[in-house]
């Protein structure tokens, strides 16, 4: 028999009382519907295509994503922690202010980056100052697939933070971003889908 | 039988019921899967595949709307509140077509429920191993009785007229004092609150307090459990369980001697009449002969196997 989230009704009745008293401000303020949104079945894809003939700029471009993303690009710039052929380093999570300015850049790709930072909120601060406009690509893993498996939890050692469509929601908008469009990625149910984009300006 | 009860995860009377039922299912050796409408996972099971029988107690997974599984809906609600609200009745509709038939607790109710659907009435019950009388019991609330009302509050339904039956009982049973439990704050909380300062009412009333997880600690603590719901009376039966003196304008068991109107002289003279008469009625004994969960949990097997042949 498949292994469900309670054992017992005498569980499952302690997790609900437990919960609170549902009324309506306690429903509002923390309860959200998961949005049904468009399925992207391959990250990578997805980006190389928003990429294609633009000017790019990639934060974060270690990877095979990022390599695809340089060729489909007409022009790329890469901001990462080690500096490399077209990439300059920067240390995004203490001194955003730091990242280059590039006046021609069309998109600027963050993938798979929010989750490893400690200082998300002033590396988006920086990000909306020196990039006003410009069309922001940021992936990140999807919080709905968080799993523990055994005893052991599922997680890149080097993550912070996990976050949901409604916490990346509200960390963009607290920073003056506005979303464009919004999907999730890879396998699974929508909200429990391995991944979310966003497309903010 | 393998039966799965289809039910949204909200802290509610609903909820309890509904637990109570699945968990007397599985003592009454039976397969249970606890299924949340918009989810696939289930909540918890006992038993592998389709179920013999899916049991409605709000909503239902649209995968199963055409399973070939029978389906009987649960009615929990009571029906003037259910068109009130604007949504239930009309889900009760819109899902009637595709059940077997209804089941209703309170023969009241069972004329509006059978206009929709086949509807049977199975005894409202309680689950009598957890609702029970503690022993050590524990202290007491204060107050000669102490009457305590702790319903899930929401708009219309608080204990307004509770309070107002109170000042009345005060007059004859100057002891007495109100514990009002469950409240759940903000502008609730806040309206009773000036209404007890305004009213003057803290000379009777002990307490205003929010929610208290251990139910079966607090009936035991309280003389008389009285609610102002009407015409249903949700869980209060409880207190039965407990050992205590139940009365709600909506509890009108034939035999019960303390049932009132929900009017506030008729509240207070149930009340002052139960105090009065306080150890004449082995309320434990009518909690197992009028609201056993066994009971109902065996009537609803032999409902839901009219169905499954």
């Amino acid at each position: 028999m498949a292994a469900t989230q309670f054992k017992t009704v005498s569980e499952l009745r302690d997790s609900i009382v437990s919960a609170g008293h549902m009324d309506r401000e306690w429903l509002a303020k923390m309860l959200h519907k998961v949005p049904e949104l468009p399925v992207v079945k391959d990250r990578s894809k997805y980006l190389v295509e928003k990429s294609k003939g633009k000017v790019v700029l990639d934060i974060g471009c270690t990877g095979p994503i990022s390599k695809a993303i340089r060729l489909a690009a007409k022009a790329y710039y890469g901001v990462d922690q080690v500096a490399a052929d077209g990439v300059v380093a920067v240390d995004i999570d203490h001194r955003p202010d730091q990242m280059p300015v590039y006046g021609d850049v069309e998109i600027v790709v963050l993938s798979e980056v929010l989750e490893h930072l400690a200082n998300p909120g002033y590396f988006l601060m920086a990000l909306k100052q020196l990039y006003a406009g410009k069309d922001v690509y940021i992936t990140v893993p999807n919080a709905g697939a968080y799993a523990v498996r055994e005893d052991c939890e599922v997680v890149n050692k080097d993550h912070v933070s996990w976050y949901s469509y409604t916490t990346l929601k509200t960390l963009l908008t607290r920073y003056g971003f506005e979303i464009k469009e919004a999907r999730w990625y890879g396998a699974g149910q929508p909200y429990r889908s391995e991944g979310l984009i966003m497309v903010v300006t | 039988m393998n039966i799965t009860h289809h039910m949204r995860r909200e802290n509610s009377g609903l909820m309890q019921t509904t637990l109570e039922l699945a968990e007397e299912e599985q003592r009454q050796g039976h397969g249970i899967r606890m299924q949340e409408p918009s989810v696939l996972a289930p909540l918890m099971e006992t038993f592998e595949g389709k179920p013999d029988v899916h049991c409605i107690h709000s909503q239902l997974a649209p995968a199963t709307y055409h399973d070939g599984v029978p389906k009987l809906m649960w009615m929990h609600g009571e029906p003037l509140g259910s068109v009130g609200n604007g949504i239930s009745m009309r889900a009760i509709v819109d899902l009637a077509p595709t059940c077997e038939a209804f089941i209703c607790m309170r023969k009241e109710e069972w004329p509006v429920w059978n206009a929709i659907r086949r509807t049977y009435i199975v005894t409202k019950g309680i689950d009598l191993e957890r609702y029970k009388l503690l022993d050590p019991a524990p202290p007491k609330l204060n107050g000669s009785p102490a009457v305590l009302y702790y319903e899930n509050w929401r708009g219309q339904r608080n204990p307004l007229l509770l309070c107002l039956a109170m000042q009345e009982v005060q007059k004859v049973l100057p002891e007495a004092r109100l514990h009002l439990y469950n409240c759940p704050g903000g502008k609730m909380f806040d309206t009773f609150q000036r209404l007890i300062n305004h009213c003057r009412w803290y000379t009777f009333i002990g307490s205003l307090k929010g929610q208290e997880k251990d139910v079966v600690k607090l009936l035991n603590r309280a003389d008389i459990v009285v609610s102002c719901l009407y015409p249903l009376y949700a869980r209060g039966i409880e207190a039965f369980g407990c050992g205590k003196a139940f009365i709600g304008p909506g509890y009108k068991e034939e035999g019960y001697p303390y049932t009132c109107d929900l009017e506030v002289t008729s509240m207070a003279q149930a009340i002052i009449k139960c105090w009065k008469e306080y150890g004449q009625v082995d309320f434990r004994k009518w909690a197992v002969d009028h609201h056993n969960i066994t009971d109902t949990a065996k009537q609803c097997v032999e409902i839901y196997g009219r169905y499954t042949v």
